[in-house]
């Protein structure tokens, strides 16, 4: 038979053991909220430097135009179709673009003043409209996200300029 | 332990039950208040500015002006097509937008104070900056504006 000290003992023990519980079910709620939110953050912050390519991609020395050395705020047709054969058939170009956009497609379409579906090689320079500057596609891929942005190109043949819109496609493979 | 104490046990647990509700419930009000659009507007803001300035480079009516010279032209004799300025404007800025997918937008140029040419539309939205065009020593204040779903047409 129990006596009374070690019966308070009990009930002790059972209180503190009780309360051990709740704050280390507290300690787990409160890790899953952190990680979630911080999962959150990574994904936003993901999606944020992605939709930023829209504004740095027009941007790349590659295919801005350029006159005497001072740059212009317009795409060079023939720069594009240089870069897409540069980024086929350069080793260590296409390594260097690889690492720098990973999986994605970079296409430009012509939309005014004239629109074509035609692709723009070094075979074919002008009778075109769309132009691929740079393309990793995976053999196995979960989704797609895509930007798009219109953009000033300019003809060098004909001394003009048009609108195009430039579609940043990534393959999601997580 | 006496029956009051285990009261007050009791309810020290329902107390911290609640604040770790009311703490959840904040952490999701936070979320809701970062996810509202914010993303969005920052791209739209990236594009209009991109189109604004791929809309300043071309050249329109077969080539002969720039956007530019053509704002200059307004309120002038015919100029293309045997339209004035501002009717051969009316008609291909929104084949421009229409072109590159915008639908819903307002665009208007402004000349010190004055408009001197405006497609109408929404009120409110997101716009491009200042995209300034100067002809012969002429200041063209051109403005885009993507219209958001607040947006009242007028």
């Amino acid at each position: 038979m129990k006596n009374k000290g070690q019966l308070h003992i009990q009930e002790t023990i059972f209180v503190v053991f009780i309360l051990i519980v709740i704050i280390l079910l507290g300690l787990v709620v409160f890790y899953r909220f952190t990680a979630s939110g911080l999962e959150s953050e990574a994904e936003q912050n993901d999606m944020l430097r992605f939709k930023a390519l829209i504004a740095t991609t027009p941007e790349i020395g590659e295919i801005k135009c350029s006159k005497y050395g001072q740059e212009d705020n317009c795409i060079d047709a023939y720069k594009m179709i240089l870069m897409g054969a540069l980024t086929e058939s350069d080793a260590n170009y296409k390594r260097y673009m690889r690492d720098k956009y990973g999986f994605m497609e970079i296409t430009i379409g012509m939309v005014y003043p004239i629109q074509s579906s035609t692709v723009c090689k070094v075979s074919n320079t002008k009778e075109c409209g769309v132009w691929t500057i740079y393309s990793h596609e995976p053999e196995d891929y979960r989704g797609l996200r895509r930007v798009s942005t219109p953009v000033s190109v300019y003809t060098p043949w004909d001394n003009q300029y048009g609108i195009a819109i430039m579609n940043i496609t990534r393959f999601m493979i997580e | 332990m006496r029956k009051g104490q285990v009261e007050i046990i009791g309810l020290m647990i329902v107390v911290v039950l609640i604040i770790v509700a009311g703490l959840i419930y904040v952490k999701f009000l936070m979320i809701d208040d970062a996810n509202d659009g914010g993303l969005e507007r920052h791209e739209d803001s990236i594009r209009s500015n991109n189109l604004m300035g791929a809309v300043a480079n071309i050249r329109v009516c077969n080539g002969q002006y720039s956007i530019g010279e053509m704002f200059a032209l307004i309120g002038g004799g015919e100029v293309c097509d045997g339209k004035p300025a501002e009717g051969y404007l009316s008609k291909e800025i929104p084949m421009i937008f229409e072109a590159t997918g915008v639908r819903n937008y307002r665009f208007w140029v402004l000349e010190g104070t004055s408009v001197i040419f405006d497609t109408e539309g929404c009120e409110y939205g997101v716009e491009s900056g200042n995209y300034v065009l100067i002809v012969d020593g002429r200041q063209f204040q051109t403005h885009l504006r993507f219209c958001s779903e607040l947006s009242t047409d007028e």
